[in-house]
């Protein structure tokens, strides 16, 4: 009787949540006729908004990857005085509030900030515009990925790039052949969560960057932009959005699979050719 | 024994009277209700009355979250548009004029650009920061940029659209751009961090301020009484105090005749 | 009849006709001669630049009519010059009302005196000089923008109105600048203000 009861619980419990976590996404797929939410994709602000994101969130993927890589791998396998320090630094963008994010990247690389002389003397411009969303996104997603990634290096058996090393690959073959691989899954995860996150970052970016249709306006800025101008289009921008993510979590979620499925086969293959 | 209960409840009486007098009073403070205002008011609502619970913002975003069944008592938009169209919905009541104010430009103390007229706005390379269209002082923006046709050549200059008028004043301080518009009471609230320049009197558009009580209101009482401070002469003042434009223009003395002088 | 003086002879009644007539013809007189009427204001929907100069100037004329009425108001002109002060207002008011009615028939709401707030130099008023010197720079600066307005306008129709109102301004100023004792006339083309310039120009006497 207990038992049963603590089961239904359970259920109800799980039920409960699940059913929180859900209404929001169902409810925003569901609120407008697919006639008046299909129209709303043909809007200027939409589909412009949707290259913007699409465009600088590849490239802050792209720039969080090429340089969070390096320095995941350099933090997972040396030990050094501080290596608590910096992790906890890196980490700290994580949490910090967006707007402080963007306030913070005001005050470093904005025209008035630290950089700023430097960028106009070099020429770089980074003021309201795409390249100010990508550094807004990059700073507020590559600790997502950093942090990831310095977990799936640490879990590498380290006798087995020491093996490859000593069986004659060298230092970079080793990373990419044998490193990499083996820390595919918590990188895959790491880069996947990073995307999310800098596709729905937003105050750092309205702070940093400015809010110009086509220009700097990301989908997220759209839908804080259209909610006092036309509802329907923020709501159709948050569809959007579900769906948008969803896909890259999914795919990672399938990339997994695939993976585990893929690595299972050649396990059972290379028992039975050992066999 | 009676006499002390007497006392006891004249006592009670009079302290009664005191605090119906007190609170009958200018600088009264109405507990208990939500006023939804336009972000120029941040400043000066507040002087006017401490004890609402506020909550500042571009009017079309607060206008829309109203409709949306925000629990607002009281509505106070930038423009009399907004207002007219909630009224016409049936969410607010007859809206009323409240005061008036004008805009103007506002540049970093530093002045990197060089601004000295709006029409250095049309340069290549300054960058402009102005409201969204929806928002009453990006409107009025627009309207004096059409007015004076130079829309095209400042809006290909204008580099953020904010969602009121004060994000745009924080950039314009902070420095991150050349110029913005804001109303001309905003920049007094940062008086050592921007400089001001006048936008040209006969491109000016009329910038009048209407509020009313919001009809699903459980507080109407409360709503009225605030709506009724601010009209009030204490309230007009306390309005005028923060650069606030009288609704009605007070009357031109024109100057009175000197003894005639033999050229 | 009760209450009519017993004088009210005919000869009087006739005397009385005949000063009204004669009242009525000395009006006449100082009415504006035959080819003062207006240009025609039915020019349609401007474009947007001929109708950012028409507000512009309509500002300009509010100007010089609120100037005048102080001028007037202030008692420091003698006849002569109180005298072509009150043509001036009178020219300008008609202006006001030229451009006025331009402005409407393209949709757009014209400015009023009340809209608008004036401000002069401290002691303008004062002297009859100093009258006098801020009557020449008022002009001028009529004259100088209608001039550009007349050249920045695309409408043929607006652009020869624009003209004949710089014209009367040249009048004005012309009218005043011997007892201003300021320069005749110089320049055989005298110079337009842009509408950057006017703008500006016109900023310095409002408030």
């Amino acid at each position: 009787m207990r038992r049963a009861a603590l089961a239904l619980a359970t259920f109800a419990a799980s039920a409960l949540a699940l059913a929180f976590l859900v209404l929001p996404l169902a409810a925003l797929l569901t609120h407008l006729p697919p006639g008046t939410l299909l129209h709303q994709f043909s809007s200027r602000v939409v589909t412009d908004a949707l290259v913007v994101s699409l465009e600088t969130s590849a490239a802050a993927q792209a720039l969080v990857l090429a340089l969070g890589t390096p320095l995941a791998f350099v933090v997972a396998t040396r030990r050094f005085r501080g290596r608590s320090l910096l992790i906890t630094l890196i980490e700290l963008p994580i949490v910090l509030p967006p707007a402080v994010a963007g306030i913070g990247l005001i005050v470093a690389f904005g025209r008035v900030g630290l950089l700023g002389g430097t960028f106009q003397a070099l020429g770089i411009d980074v003021s309201f515009n795409k390249a100010a969303v990508v550094l807004a996104v990059a700073f507020v997603s590559g600790p997502l990925f950093v942090r990831f990634a310095i977990a799936a290096f640490e879990a590498i058996d380290p006798t087995l790039p020491a093996a490859s090393r000593t069986l004659g690959a060298g230092p970079s073959r080793t990373f990419f052949r044998v490193v990499v691989p083996l820390a595919r899954s918590g990188l895959a995860a790491g880069a996947a969560l990073a995307l999310a996150r800098g596709l729905g970052e937003f105050g750092a970016t309205i702070m940093f960057a400015g809010s110009l249709q086509h220009v700097t306006q990301t989908l997220p800025l759209a839908i804080y932009a259209e909610f006092a101008v036309n509802l329907n289009t923020a709501i159709a921008i948050g569809a959007l959005f579900v769906v948008l993510t969803g896909a890259v979590l999914l795919t990672l979620r399938m990339s997994t699979l695939w993976q585990s499925s893929r690595s299972a086969l050649r396990s059972r293959f290379a028992s039975f050719a050992s066999s | 024994m009676r006499s002390t209960r007497t006392r006891a409840s004249a006592l009670v009486a009079a302290i009664a009277v005191a605090c119906a007098v007190a609170a009958s009073t200018a600088g009264a403070t109405i507990s208990g209700i939500t006023v939804y205002a336009a972000a120029s008011l941040t400043n000066v609502f507040p002087a006017i009355d401490s004890g609402p619970t506020y909550s500042f913002g571009g009017s079309n975003t607060l206008a829309a979250q109203i409709s949306l069944g925000a629990p607002a008592d009281v509505f106070a938009s930038a423009n009399t548009t907004i207002p007219a169209t909630l009224y016409a919905k049936g969410l607010i009541e007859k809206p009323v004029n409240f005061t008036r104010n004008t805009l103007v430009i506002v540049v970093p103390k530093s002045n990197p650009a060089a601004i000295a007229s709006i029409y250095d706005l049309t340069k290549p390379g300054v960058s402009v920061d102005i409201a969204a269209s929806g928002v009453p002082v990006g409107s009025y923006t627009l309207t004096i940029l059409s007015q004076m046709n130079i829309k095209a050549a400042v809006l290909k200059n204008v580099v953020s659209q904010e969602t009121d008028v004060r994000e745009v004043l924080s950039k314009v301080a902070l420095g991150q751009v050349d110029a913005g518009f804001v109303y001309a009471t905003d920049a007094q609230t940062v008086p050592g961090q921007v400089t001001v320049i006048k936008v040209p009197a006969w491109a000016q558009p009329k910038v009048t301020y209407a509020m009313a009580v919001v009809t699903k209101s459980p507080h109407q009482a409360g709503a009225q009484q605030f709506v009724n401070e601010v009209l009030s002469k204490a309230g007009q003042a306390k309005l005028a105090s923060f650069g606030f434009l009288a609704l009605t223009k007070p009357k031109e003395t024109i100057p009175t005749k000197p003894s005639k002088q033999k050229k | 009849m009760p209450g009519v003086p017993a004088a009210f002879t005919r000869a009087a009644a006739l005397r009385g006709g005949a000063a009204l007539l004669f009242a009525g013809a000395g009006l006449a007189a100082l009415a504006p001669p035959a080819g003062a009427t207006p240009p025609d204001s039915t020019m349609g929907a401007l474009p947007a630049g001929d109708l950012a100069y028409v507000r512009l100037l309509i500002a300009l004329e509010l100007l010089s009519i609120d100037f005048y009425g102080h001028a007037l108001a202030a008692g420091q002109l003698d006849r002569a010059g109180a005298r072509h002060a009150r043509l001036a207002h009178a020219n300008e008011r008609d202006h006001y009302a030229f451009l006025a009615r331009v402005l409407v028939a393209s949709g757009g709401v014209p400015l009023t005196a009340a809209d608008i707030d004036f401000s002069y130099p401290s002691g303008a008023f004062a002297s009859a000089s100093a009258l006098l010197d801020l009557t020449i720079t008022l002009e001028t600066l009529s004259l100088s923008s209608h001039l550009g307005g007349a050249g920045g306008v695309v409408t043929p129709a607006l652009s020869g109105s624009l003209a004949q109102i710089a014209a009367n301004e040249a009048q004005h100023r012309g009218a005043f600048a011997p007892a201003a004792k300021a320069t005749l006339f110089q320049d055989a083309f005298p110079a337009p203000f842009t509408m950057e310039e006017a703008s500006n120009a016109l900023d310095a006497y409002t408030s």
